[in-house]
Protein backbone atom coordinates (compact mmCIF):
# COMPACT_ATOMS: atom_id res chain seq x y z
CA UNK A 1 0.00 0.00 0.00
CA UNK A 2 2.92 2.36 1.08
CA UNK A 3 4.37 1.50 -2.05
CA UNK A 4 1.72 1.96 -4.37
CA UNK A 5 1.17 5.45 -2.80
CA UNK A 6 4.91 6.06 -3.10
CA UNK A 7 4.47 5.29 -6.58
CA UNK A 8 1.31 7.85 -6.87
CA UNK A 9 3.07 10.50 -5.64
CA UNK A 10 6.01 9.80 -7.81
CA UNK A 11 3.41 9.79 -10.95
CA UNK A 12 1.94 12.84 -10.14
CA UNK A 13 5.09 14.22 -9.58
CA UNK A 14 6.15 13.40 -12.41
CA UNK A 15 3.32 14.42 -14.26
CA UNK A 16 3.08 18.09 -12.86
CA UNK A 17 6.54 18.73 -13.19
CA UNK A 18 6.15 17.48 -17.10
CA UNK A 19 3.30 19.66 -17.76
CA UNK A 20 4.71 22.48 -15.86
CA UNK A 21 8.09 22.04 -17.96
CA UNK A 22 5.99 21.37 -21.55
CA UNK A 23 5.93 24.93 -22.34
CA UNK A 24 9.00 25.53 -21.34
CA UNK A 25 10.70 23.04 -23.71
CA UNK A 26 8.11 23.30 -26.26
CA UNK A 27 10.57 24.90 -28.59
CA UNK A 28 12.93 21.89 -28.74
CA UNK A 29 9.73 19.31 -29.29
CA UNK A 30 11.65 16.72 -31.69
CA UNK A 31 9.44 14.05 -31.04
CA UNK A 32 5.36 13.84 -32.58
CA UNK A 33 2.86 11.53 -30.91
CA UNK A 34 0.13 11.01 -33.27
CA UNK A 35 -3.26 8.76 -31.34
CA UNK A 36 -5.94 7.74 -33.86
CA UNK A 37 -9.15 5.50 -32.67
CA UNK A 38 -11.16 4.08 -35.62
CA UNK A 39 -14.14 2.36 -34.83
CA UNK A 40 -16.12 0.15 -37.72
CA UNK A 41 -19.22 -1.56 -37.83
CA UNK A 42 -21.23 -3.20 -40.52
CA UNK A 43 -23.31 -6.14 -41.60
CA UNK A 44 -22.77 -9.13 -44.00
CA UNK A 45 -25.79 -9.22 -46.10
CA UNK A 46 -26.21 -12.47 -48.69
CA UNK A 47 -23.40 -14.35 -46.70
CA UNK A 48 -24.74 -17.88 -45.27
CA UNK A 49 -22.66 -17.59 -42.57
CA UNK A 50 -21.75 -14.29 -41.26
CA UNK A 51 -23.60 -11.78 -39.44
CA UNK A 52 -21.91 -9.23 -38.44
CA UNK A 53 -18.18 -7.92 -38.32
CA UNK A 54 -16.94 -4.65 -35.81
CA UNK A 55 -13.81 -3.57 -35.44
CA UNK A 56 -12.13 -1.36 -32.93
CA UNK A 57 -8.35 -0.46 -33.18
CA UNK A 58 -6.32 2.12 -31.71
CA UNK A 59 -2.85 3.28 -33.53
CA UNK A 60 -0.10 5.06 -32.08
CA UNK A 61 2.44 6.78 -34.19
CA UNK A 62 5.85 8.39 -32.33
CA UNK A 63 7.49 9.99 -34.86
CA UNK A 64 11.46 11.99 -34.37
CA UNK A 65 10.90 15.13 -36.57
CA UNK A 66 10.48 14.21 -40.21
CA UNK A 67 13.44 11.70 -40.18
CA UNK A 68 11.97 8.65 -38.79
CA UNK A 69 9.09 6.85 -36.49
CA UNK A 70 7.28 4.05 -35.00
CA UNK A 71 3.50 3.22 -35.10
CA UNK A 72 1.89 0.31 -33.08
CA UNK A 73 -1.64 -0.61 -34.10
CA UNK A 74 -4.02 -3.11 -32.09
CA UNK A 75 -7.41 -4.20 -33.27
CA UNK A 76 -9.87 -6.16 -31.70
CA UNK A 77 -11.96 -7.66 -34.81
CA UNK A 78 -15.71 -9.86 -34.12
CA UNK A 79 -17.18 -11.27 -36.44
CA UNK A 80 -20.63 -12.74 -35.33
CA UNK A 81 -22.11 -15.89 -37.43
CA UNK A 82 -25.40 -16.98 -38.14
CA UNK A 83 -26.93 -19.87 -37.10
CA UNK A 84 -26.00 -19.44 -33.37
CA UNK A 85 -22.53 -20.45 -34.79
CA UNK A 86 -19.75 -19.04 -32.31
CA UNK A 87 -18.44 -15.58 -32.90
CA UNK A 88 -15.01 -15.07 -34.43
CA UNK A 89 -12.80 -13.25 -32.24
CA UNK A 90 -9.35 -11.98 -33.63
CA UNK A 91 -6.80 -9.74 -32.31
CA UNK A 92 -4.64 -7.65 -35.22
CA UNK A 93 -0.90 -6.33 -34.47
CA UNK A 94 0.86 -4.39 -36.79
CA UNK A 95 3.64 -2.55 -36.29
CA UNK A 96 5.59 -0.47 -38.63
CA UNK A 97 9.07 1.25 -38.33
CA UNK A 98 9.71 4.17 -41.30
CA UNK A 99 12.86 6.18 -42.58
CA UNK A 100 12.70 8.95 -44.64
CA UNK A 101 15.54 10.03 -46.41
CA UNK A 102 15.95 13.29 -48.55
CA UNK A 103 17.09 13.31 -51.65
CA UNK A 104 18.12 16.83 -53.84
CA UNK A 105 18.68 14.80 -57.29
CA UNK A 106 15.35 13.77 -56.97
CA UNK A 107 13.45 16.70 -56.01
CA UNK A 108 11.86 14.81 -53.24
CA UNK A 109 12.06 12.28 -50.14
CA UNK A 110 12.04 8.33 -49.93
CA UNK A 111 10.13 7.07 -47.34
CA UNK A 112 11.35 3.30 -45.86
CA UNK A 113 8.70 1.52 -44.09
CA UNK A 114 8.59 -1.94 -42.68
CA UNK A 115 5.61 -3.45 -41.54
CA UNK A 116 5.28 -6.56 -39.51
CA UNK A 117 1.39 -8.21 -38.96
CA UNK A 118 0.11 -10.62 -36.80
CA UNK A 119 -3.69 -12.15 -36.35
CA UNK A 120 -4.82 -14.34 -33.94
CA UNK A 121 -7.68 -15.57 -31.81
CA UNK A 122 -10.48 -17.87 -31.69
CA UNK A 123 -12.04 -19.89 -34.51
CA UNK A 124 -9.74 -17.38 -36.79
CA UNK A 125 -6.57 -18.47 -38.53
CA UNK A 126 -3.06 -17.40 -37.12
CA UNK A 127 -1.57 -15.14 -39.89
CA UNK A 128 1.82 -13.61 -39.94
CA UNK A 129 3.13 -11.10 -42.50
CA UNK A 130 6.03 -8.86 -43.63
CA UNK A 131 5.76 -6.09 -45.52
CA UNK A 132 8.45 -4.13 -46.65
CA UNK A 133 7.34 -0.64 -48.94
CA UNK A 134 8.85 2.28 -50.41
CA UNK A 135 7.41 5.60 -51.48
CA UNK A 136 8.81 8.85 -53.05
CA UNK A 137 7.17 12.01 -52.23
CA UNK A 138 7.97 15.01 -54.44
CA UNK A 139 8.99 18.35 -52.33
CA UNK A 140 6.25 20.03 -53.23
CA UNK A 141 3.94 16.90 -52.16
CA UNK A 142 2.18 16.94 -56.20
CA UNK A 143 3.52 13.35 -57.18
CA UNK A 144 3.74 9.96 -54.45
CA UNK A 145 4.79 6.70 -56.24
CA UNK A 146 5.05 3.79 -53.84
CA UNK A 147 6.22 -0.15 -54.49
CA UNK A 148 5.60 -2.86 -52.00
CA UNK A 149 5.82 -6.36 -51.34
CA UNK A 150 3.74 -8.77 -48.75
CA UNK A 151 4.75 -11.75 -47.68
CA UNK A 152 1.69 -13.64 -45.33
CA UNK A 153 1.47 -16.72 -44.18
CA UNK A 154 -1.80 -18.52 -43.03
CA UNK A 155 -2.18 -21.47 -40.91
CA UNK A 156 -5.13 -23.02 -39.12
CA UNK A 157 -3.41 -25.90 -38.26
CA UNK A 158 0.27 -27.24 -38.29
CA UNK A 159 -0.42 -29.19 -41.31
CA UNK A 160 -2.67 -26.32 -43.54
CA UNK A 161 -0.54 -23.45 -44.18
CA UNK A 162 -0.97 -20.62 -47.13
CA UNK A 163 1.53 -18.95 -48.44
CA UNK A 164 0.94 -15.42 -50.10
CA UNK A 165 2.99 -13.07 -52.05
CA UNK A 166 1.39 -9.29 -52.75
CA UNK A 167 3.01 -6.94 -54.80
CA UNK A 168 1.92 -3.74 -55.25
CA UNK A 169 2.41 0.09 -56.49
CA UNK A 170 1.14 3.46 -56.85
CA UNK A 171 0.87 6.34 -58.31
CA UNK A 172 -0.67 9.84 -56.54
CA UNK A 173 -0.62 12.87 -58.12
CA UNK A 174 -2.64 16.46 -57.98
CA UNK A 175 -3.74 16.64 -61.69
CA UNK A 176 -4.97 20.52 -61.74
CA UNK A 177 -4.57 22.22 -58.53
CA UNK A 178 -3.57 21.54 -54.86
CA UNK A 179 -7.66 20.64 -53.93
CA UNK A 180 -7.53 17.56 -55.99
CA UNK A 181 -5.60 14.61 -55.13
CA UNK A 182 -6.06 11.28 -57.27
CA UNK A 183 -4.34 7.74 -56.33
CA UNK A 184 -4.30 4.90 -57.99
CA UNK A 185 -3.02 1.75 -56.90
CA UNK A 186 -2.59 -1.97 -58.57
CA UNK A 187 -2.31 -5.20 -56.63
CA UNK A 188 -1.21 -8.17 -57.36
CA UNK A 189 -2.05 -11.48 -54.84
CA UNK A 190 -0.93 -15.07 -55.71
CA UNK A 191 -0.50 -18.37 -53.74
CA UNK A 192 0.09 -21.50 -54.67
CA UNK A 193 -3.21 -22.02 -56.13
CA UNK A 194 -4.76 -18.60 -57.82
CA UNK A 195 -3.11 -15.10 -58.84
CA UNK A 196 -5.63 -12.48 -58.40
CA UNK A 197 -5.33 -8.74 -59.41
CA UNK A 198 -6.67 -5.42 -58.52
CA UNK A 199 -6.65 -1.57 -58.72
CA UNK A 200 -8.33 0.92 -56.10
CA UNK A 201 -8.35 4.51 -57.27
CA UNK A 202 -8.59 6.94 -54.55
CA UNK A 203 -10.02 10.51 -54.93
CA UNK A 204 -9.66 13.51 -52.52
CA UNK A 205 -10.95 16.90 -52.45
CA UNK A 206 -10.71 19.89 -50.69
CA UNK A 207 -13.47 22.13 -51.82
CA UNK A 208 -11.88 24.98 -50.13
CA UNK A 209 -13.88 26.55 -46.62
CA UNK A 210 -16.76 27.53 -46.85
CA UNK A 211 -17.99 27.19 -43.54
CA UNK A 212 -16.91 25.59 -40.60
CA UNK A 213 -19.44 23.06 -40.24
CA UNK A 214 -18.70 21.46 -43.29
CA UNK A 215 -15.73 18.97 -43.90
CA UNK A 216 -12.78 20.29 -45.48
CA UNK A 217 -11.88 17.14 -47.54
CA UNK A 218 -14.17 14.44 -49.27
CA UNK A 219 -12.66 11.04 -50.59
CA UNK A 220 -13.99 8.43 -52.29
CA UNK A 221 -13.05 5.70 -53.55
CA UNK A 222 -13.10 2.12 -55.39
CA UNK A 223 -11.61 -0.84 -55.58
CA UNK A 224 -11.86 -2.80 -58.97
CA UNK A 225 -11.03 -6.37 -59.68
CA UNK A 226 -10.19 -9.02 -57.38
CA UNK A 227 -7.62 -9.80 -54.29
CA UNK A 228 -7.35 -11.89 -51.62
CA UNK A 229 -5.40 -11.69 -48.83
CA UNK A 230 -4.53 -8.66 -49.16
CA UNK A 231 -2.15 -6.21 -47.62
CA UNK A 232 -2.54 -2.36 -46.95
CA UNK A 233 0.78 -1.13 -45.71
CA UNK A 234 -0.39 2.52 -45.90
CA UNK A 235 -2.90 2.12 -43.11
CA UNK A 236 -1.89 -1.30 -42.03
CA UNK A 237 -4.60 -3.21 -42.23
CA UNK A 238 -3.91 -7.07 -43.23
CA UNK A 239 -7.77 -8.54 -45.50
CA UNK A 240 -7.32 -12.19 -43.26
CA UNK A 241 -10.18 -13.70 -45.61
CA UNK A 242 -10.12 -16.55 -47.41
CA UNK A 243 -13.18 -15.10 -49.67
CA UNK A 244 -12.19 -12.96 -52.28
CA UNK A 245 -12.71 -9.51 -52.26
CA UNK A 246 -14.20 -7.97 -55.39
CA UNK A 247 -15.63 -4.51 -56.73
CA UNK A 248 -15.28 -2.40 -53.43
CA UNK A 249 -16.39 1.08 -52.81
CA UNK A 250 -16.66 3.91 -50.19
CA UNK A 251 -16.94 7.64 -49.58
CA UNK A 252 -15.54 9.72 -46.59
CA UNK A 253 -15.92 12.96 -45.37
CA UNK A 254 -13.31 14.79 -42.94
CA UNK A 255 -12.93 17.57 -40.57
CA UNK A 256 -10.31 19.16 -39.40
CA UNK A 257 -11.43 20.30 -35.87
CA UNK A 258 -8.54 22.01 -34.43
CA UNK A 259 -4.60 22.23 -35.27
CA UNK A 260 -3.64 18.70 -35.84
CA UNK A 261 -7.16 16.97 -34.71
CA UNK A 262 -9.18 15.15 -37.42
CA UNK A 263 -12.55 13.31 -37.42
CA UNK A 264 -12.96 10.76 -40.45
CA UNK A 265 -16.29 9.76 -40.93
CA UNK A 266 -16.65 6.72 -43.89
CA UNK A 267 -19.45 4.60 -45.25
CA UNK A 268 -18.84 1.92 -47.60
CA UNK A 269 -19.87 -1.82 -49.54
CA UNK A 270 -17.06 -4.47 -49.58
CA UNK A 271 -18.43 -7.07 -52.23
CA UNK A 272 -17.28 -10.50 -51.77
CA UNK A 273 -16.96 -14.16 -53.44
CA UNK A 274 -16.92 -17.09 -50.87
CA UNK A 275 -14.17 -19.21 -51.56
CA UNK A 276 -16.04 -22.80 -50.68
CA UNK A 277 -19.02 -22.22 -52.83
CA UNK A 278 -18.57 -18.83 -54.75
CA UNK A 279 -21.40 -17.48 -53.36
CA UNK A 280 -21.48 -13.35 -53.62
CA UNK A 281 -22.15 -11.49 -50.08
CA UNK A 282 -21.16 -8.19 -49.05
CA UNK A 283 -20.25 -6.19 -46.20
CA UNK A 284 -22.04 -2.94 -45.47
CA UNK A 285 -20.23 -0.96 -42.99
CA UNK A 286 -19.78 2.66 -41.27
CA UNK A 287 -16.27 3.90 -39.93
CA UNK A 288 -15.37 6.75 -37.66
CA UNK A 289 -12.07 7.65 -37.04
CA UNK A 290 -10.75 10.60 -34.80
CA UNK A 291 -6.88 11.28 -34.12
CA UNK A 292 -4.63 13.95 -33.03
CA UNK A 293 -1.52 14.42 -33.01
CA UNK A 294 0.73 16.36 -30.15
CA UNK B 1 89.04 37.58 -41.57
CA UNK B 2 87.04 37.31 -38.83
CA UNK B 3 85.43 40.92 -39.55
CA UNK B 4 84.71 40.10 -43.06
CA UNK B 5 82.61 37.33 -41.84
CA UNK B 6 80.94 39.01 -39.58
CA UNK B 7 80.03 42.11 -42.06
CA UNK B 8 79.01 39.47 -45.03
CA UNK B 9 76.71 37.95 -42.01
CA UNK B 10 75.23 41.58 -41.12
CA UNK B 11 74.95 42.27 -44.76
CA UNK B 12 73.29 38.72 -45.63
CA UNK B 13 71.06 39.11 -42.49
CA UNK B 14 69.83 42.47 -43.29
CA UNK B 15 69.58 41.94 -47.03
CA UNK B 16 67.66 38.72 -45.84
CA UNK B 17 65.08 40.71 -43.51
CA UNK B 18 64.25 43.57 -46.26
CA UNK B 19 63.42 40.87 -48.86
CA UNK B 20 61.72 39.01 -46.21
CA UNK B 21 60.10 42.29 -45.11
CA UNK B 22 59.34 42.78 -48.86
CA UNK B 23 58.06 39.51 -49.65
CA UNK B 24 55.59 39.41 -46.56
CA UNK B 25 54.51 42.71 -47.87
CA UNK B 26 53.85 41.91 -51.36
CA UNK B 27 52.31 38.74 -50.30
CA UNK B 28 49.61 40.83 -47.54
CA UNK B 29 49.31 42.93 -50.79
CA UNK B 30 48.44 40.06 -53.48
CA UNK B 31 46.50 38.44 -50.88
CA UNK B 32 43.79 40.85 -49.80
CA UNK B 33 43.51 41.34 -53.73
CA UNK B 34 42.72 38.22 -54.29
CA UNK B 35 40.59 38.11 -51.14
CA UNK B 36 38.51 40.75 -53.01
CA UNK B 37 38.16 40.15 -55.91
CA UNK B 38 37.18 36.68 -55.23
CA UNK B 39 34.32 37.68 -53.02
CA UNK B 40 33.80 40.45 -55.89
CA UNK B 41 32.98 37.75 -58.03
CA UNK B 42 30.84 35.58 -55.96
CA UNK B 43 29.15 38.20 -55.36
CA UNK B 44 28.41 39.13 -58.70
CA UNK B 45 28.36 36.06 -60.15
CA UNK B 46 25.39 35.60 -57.58
CA UNK B 47 23.61 38.31 -59.19
CA UNK B 48 24.37 36.99 -62.70
CA UNK B 49 22.57 33.43 -61.50
CA UNK B 50 25.58 31.98 -61.40
CA UNK B 51 25.62 30.35 -58.29
CA UNK B 52 27.82 27.49 -58.77
CA UNK B 53 30.77 29.67 -60.29
CA UNK B 54 29.59 32.06 -57.31
CA UNK B 55 30.30 29.19 -54.64
CA UNK B 56 33.33 28.03 -56.18
CA UNK B 57 34.81 31.41 -56.34
CA UNK B 58 34.81 31.48 -52.25
CA UNK B 59 35.26 27.61 -51.79
CA UNK B 60 38.86 27.75 -50.41
CA UNK B 61 37.62 30.13 -47.49
CA UNK B 62 35.56 27.51 -46.74
CA UNK B 63 38.31 24.81 -45.98
CA UNK B 64 40.73 27.71 -44.87
CA UNK B 65 42.05 27.59 -41.37
CA UNK B 66 41.30 28.93 -38.98
CA UNK B 67 37.67 28.60 -40.00
CA UNK B 68 36.16 31.16 -41.99
CA UNK B 69 32.72 31.68 -40.52
CA UNK B 70 31.16 34.35 -43.56
CA UNK B 71 32.27 31.80 -45.91
CA UNK B 72 30.36 28.84 -44.68
CA UNK B 73 27.47 30.57 -44.05
CA UNK B 74 27.11 32.25 -47.84
CA UNK B 75 28.84 28.57 -48.79
CA UNK B 76 25.20 27.39 -47.52
CA UNK B 77 22.99 30.06 -49.36
CA UNK B 78 24.77 29.25 -52.24
CA UNK B 79 23.63 25.71 -51.99
CA UNK B 80 20.29 26.72 -51.19
CA UNK B 81 19.88 28.72 -54.16
CA UNK B 82 21.15 25.90 -56.19
CA UNK B 83 18.83 23.52 -55.07
CA UNK B 84 21.63 21.30 -53.22
CA UNK B 85 19.35 21.02 -49.78
CA UNK B 86 21.38 18.27 -48.31
CA UNK B 87 24.77 20.41 -48.67
CA UNK B 88 23.17 23.52 -48.03
CA UNK B 89 21.83 22.05 -44.61
CA UNK B 90 25.29 20.72 -44.15
CA UNK B 91 27.29 24.14 -44.23
CA UNK B 92 24.25 25.65 -41.69
CA UNK B 93 24.93 22.99 -39.47
CA UNK B 94 28.77 23.28 -39.80
CA UNK B 95 28.54 27.04 -39.09
CA UNK B 96 26.76 26.60 -35.98
CA UNK B 97 28.69 23.97 -34.86
CA UNK B 98 31.99 27.11 -35.28
CA UNK B 99 29.25 29.81 -33.29
CA UNK B 100 26.16 28.05 -31.85
CA UNK B 101 24.40 31.29 -30.86
CA UNK B 102 24.39 32.30 -34.63
CA UNK B 103 21.14 33.35 -35.60
CA UNK B 104 22.36 34.20 -38.92
CA UNK B 105 22.98 30.31 -39.65
CA UNK B 106 19.61 28.91 -37.84
CA UNK B 107 17.75 31.30 -39.66
CA UNK B 108 19.63 30.27 -43.03
CA UNK B 109 18.73 26.15 -41.71
CA UNK B 110 15.47 26.70 -41.85
CA UNK B 111 15.62 27.67 -45.58
CA UNK B 112 16.78 24.20 -47.15
CA UNK B 113 14.15 22.74 -44.42
CA UNK B 114 11.41 24.39 -45.97
CA UNK B 115 12.41 23.58 -49.34
CA UNK B 116 12.97 19.74 -48.04
CA UNK B 117 8.78 19.97 -46.72
CA UNK B 118 10.47 19.34 -43.28
CA UNK B 119 8.12 21.41 -41.11
CA UNK B 120 8.84 19.88 -38.21
CA UNK B 121 12.23 20.75 -38.42
CA UNK B 122 12.35 24.33 -39.40
CA UNK B 123 9.54 24.68 -37.09
CA UNK B 124 12.40 23.60 -34.33
CA UNK B 125 14.45 25.94 -35.37
CA UNK B 126 12.68 29.02 -35.62
CA UNK B 127 11.46 28.23 -32.35
CA UNK B 128 14.86 28.22 -31.17
CA UNK B 129 15.78 31.46 -33.04
CA UNK B 130 12.65 33.20 -31.39
CA UNK B 131 13.59 31.46 -27.51
CA UNK B 132 16.81 34.18 -27.72
CA UNK B 133 15.22 36.95 -30.18
CA UNK B 134 11.34 37.04 -29.66
CA UNK B 135 10.04 39.16 -32.44
CA UNK B 136 13.03 38.04 -35.07
CA UNK B 137 10.97 38.87 -37.95
CA UNK B 138 12.12 36.56 -40.48
CA UNK B 139 11.54 33.45 -37.80
CA UNK B 140 8.27 34.47 -37.60
CA UNK B 141 7.51 34.62 -41.22
CA UNK B 142 9.26 30.97 -41.84
CA UNK B 143 7.88 29.38 -39.12
CA UNK B 144 4.38 30.83 -40.36
CA UNK B 145 5.10 29.08 -43.43
CA UNK B 146 5.84 25.86 -41.42
CA UNK B 147 2.70 26.35 -40.12
CA UNK B 148 0.83 26.77 -43.11
CA UNK B 149 2.34 23.88 -44.56
CA UNK B 150 0.87 22.04 -41.90
CA UNK B 151 -2.81 23.46 -42.23
CA UNK B 152 -2.48 24.67 -38.50
CA UNK B 153 -4.59 27.72 -39.48
CA UNK B 154 -5.60 28.19 -35.64
CA UNK B 155 -2.59 28.38 -34.58
CA UNK B 156 -1.65 30.16 -37.66
CA UNK B 157 -4.19 33.03 -36.96
CA UNK B 158 -2.57 33.49 -33.13
CA UNK B 159 0.64 33.61 -34.68
CA UNK B 160 -0.18 35.89 -37.85
CA UNK B 161 -2.28 38.64 -35.57
CA UNK B 162 0.71 38.66 -32.85
CA UNK B 163 3.14 39.89 -35.34
CA UNK B 164 1.38 41.69 -37.44
CA UNK B 165 0.58 43.86 -34.39
CA UNK B 166 4.28 43.86 -34.07
CA UNK B 167 4.79 44.63 -37.77
CA UNK B 168 1.68 46.64 -38.71
CA UNK B 169 2.47 47.72 -42.32
CA UNK B 170 3.99 44.39 -43.43
CA UNK B 171 1.95 42.73 -46.17
CA UNK B 172 3.48 39.43 -45.99
CA UNK B 173 2.51 39.45 -42.20
CA UNK B 174 -0.94 40.56 -43.03
CA UNK B 175 -1.20 37.84 -46.08
CA UNK B 176 -0.82 34.91 -43.76
CA UNK B 177 -3.59 36.42 -40.99
CA UNK B 178 -6.01 36.53 -44.14
CA UNK B 179 -5.21 33.29 -45.28
CA UNK B 180 -5.97 31.66 -41.50
CA UNK B 181 -8.99 33.51 -41.42
CA UNK B 182 -10.15 31.99 -44.80
CA UNK B 183 -9.21 28.30 -44.14
CA UNK B 184 -11.49 28.57 -41.16
CA UNK B 185 -14.14 30.12 -43.13
CA UNK B 186 -14.28 33.48 -41.44
CA UNK B 187 -14.74 35.43 -44.15
CA UNK B 188 -15.65 38.63 -42.76
CA UNK B 189 -11.91 38.89 -40.81
CA UNK B 190 -10.15 37.80 -44.35
CA UNK B 191 -11.89 40.40 -46.17
CA UNK B 192 -11.23 42.89 -43.80
CA UNK B 193 -7.40 41.81 -43.65
CA UNK B 194 -7.09 41.57 -47.16
CA UNK B 195 -8.29 44.74 -47.64
CA UNK B 196 -5.73 45.84 -45.72
CA UNK B 197 -3.23 43.73 -48.13
CA UNK B 198 -4.57 45.99 -51.04
CA UNK B 199 -3.78 49.11 -49.08
CA UNK B 200 -0.03 47.90 -48.68
CA UNK B 201 0.22 46.33 -51.87
CA UNK B 202 -1.85 47.97 -55.07
CA UNK B 203 -3.19 44.86 -56.82
CA UNK B 204 -1.82 42.48 -55.06
CA UNK B 205 -3.11 39.05 -56.77
CA UNK B 206 -4.19 36.83 -53.99
CA UNK B 207 -6.44 39.78 -52.38
CA UNK B 208 -7.82 41.00 -55.25
CA UNK B 209 -8.85 37.71 -56.10
CA UNK B 210 -10.43 36.78 -52.79
CA UNK B 211 -12.21 40.19 -52.50
CA UNK B 212 -13.25 39.63 -56.12
CA UNK B 213 -14.75 35.81 -55.02
CA UNK B 214 -16.43 37.13 -51.86
CA UNK B 215 -18.52 39.87 -53.52
CA UNK B 216 -16.50 42.82 -51.99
Amino acid sequence: MLKNNCFDVWLFRTLLFYLLNAHAYAYEKQWYTNVSADVTHGLYKQSESLDTGSFTSLAIDLAYLERFGITLKITDAIITLKNNQPESRQNKFAFRVRKKSFIDKIYGSINYNLIYFQVSGKNADNVFAIAPEFNYLSNNQSILISAGYAYSEYSKNKISQIKVDQFNTSLGFSPFSSKLWINVKGYQTKNSLQTSNAISINLKWWPGPKARTLPTSYLIGSLLGTRRYAVEQDILLIYNTEDKQTNSYFVSATWNMMDNSYIVFTTGIENYISTPNGQRYNYSYVNFNISKTW
Amino acid sequence: MKLNVIKTAIIFVTFGLFTQGACADDFSKNNANDISINWADSFRLEAERKYYDAAKAIEIYTKSSPVNEFAIIRHGWLNYLMGNHNDSISDYQLALTINPNSLDSRLGLILPLLAQARWREATLHANKVLAVAPWQYYAHVRLMIAEEAQLQWNTLEKHASAVAERYPSDATVQVYLARAFASQAKKEAAISVYKKVLQMVPGHIEATRYLATAGK
